[in-house]
């Protein structure tokens, strides 16, 4: 047999492979899975299904949303929303990091006189929190010589009443503010996250150990 | 490059500052390490410069 002489057809160009970076816009993909992500864990804590600490779901919302955008611009393309959405988490994260705001334990005015020297833990949501210590029982017999009294208000006034110092003579403060003003024993510090630290020179319990925070306003321990 | 492939080297310099700012914020919510707020200004600076830098670099030669 003789092979054909004529022209051989021409072979058709083979299409080049594509990455999966060529059929997807990374940054779009990424922007729409880290948005429905966010929405998966938001509708699984909202149902009570799993209990989502947003403090840890917000900085890893970056990290991804900065691995897409560096894997978008390896293969050269801008990013788009991506920028956006870590400009977003950033602010997000910096302004909840100024300001802790633990907006749980309601609205309103409130007075807590606890009638026992024991640890305890107080928290308002927005409004004023009064912590009354100026009548609790203390038994050297039976009760701690010092207790931790915690208190939190979001966004409010947070008052500390402790007894004379010839009752309680030493107490120990770590206060703080997000935003406003520390007030303690007459000092005050504003601004921005002021703080207060302070440790009486001991002579004896019943040792109050404070420690007080708001996240937008005031903070103010004083004796009566 | 030889694969005719480009950067854009505005969008890794990004991409590398939200992960190094997603990390630090991660471990100083899991209490491994603190930010102090002291230091947000001057970072953001430093990091809006940096992008800058990138973006003025790819405006003038090939990305």
């Amino acid at each position: 047999m003789s092979e054909p002489t004529g022209p051989r057809p021409p072979i058709p160009p083979q299409r080049p492979r594509r990455s999966v970076w060529d059929t997807f816009n990374p940054a779009r993909l990424v922007f729409g899975l880290v948005l429905a992500a966010f929405g998966v864990i938001w509708l699984l804590d909202v149902s009570d299904v799993v209990d989502v600490d947003l403090d840890v779901v917000l900085p890893i919302g970056l990290i991804v949303v900065g691995v897409a955008l560096l894997v978008s611009g390896t293969s050269g393309r801008s990013g788009g929303g991506l920028f956006g959405l870590g400009v977003v988490l950033i602010v997000i994260l910096v302004l909840t990091t100024l300001v802790r705001v633990p907006f749980t334990g309601g609205v309103g005015d409130r007075t807590e006189r606890p009638a026992r020297f024991a640890d305890r833990t107080y928290e308002l949501g927005v409004g004023k929190l009064t912590v009354d210590l100026t009548a609790f029982a203390f038994d050297a017999e039976t009760d701690p010589l010092s207790a931790a009294i915690e208190a939190n208000v979001g966004i409010g006034q947070l008052v500390v009443l402790l007894p004379a110092r010839s009752e309680v003579p030493c107490v120990s403060v770590d206060a703080h503010a997000g935003i406003g003003e520390v007030v303690v024993f007459g000092e005050s510090r504003g601004g921005l996250g002021p703080d207060y630290q302070t440790r009486d020179v001991c002579t004896g319990p019943p040792v109050p150990e404070l420690e007080l925070s708001t996240g937008i306003g005031q903070v103010e321990v004083r004796r009566v | 490059m030889s694969d005719g492939r480009r950067f854009d080297r505005s969008a890794i310099v990004w991409g590398i500052a939200f992960i190094l700012v997603g990390v630090a914020f991660l471990l100083d919510r899991l209490d491994v390490w603190s930010i102090e707020p002291e230091l947000f200004a001057p970072l953001a600076l430093i990091l809006i410069g940096v992008a800058v830098l990138a973006g003025a670099r790819r405006e003038g030669t090939s990305r």
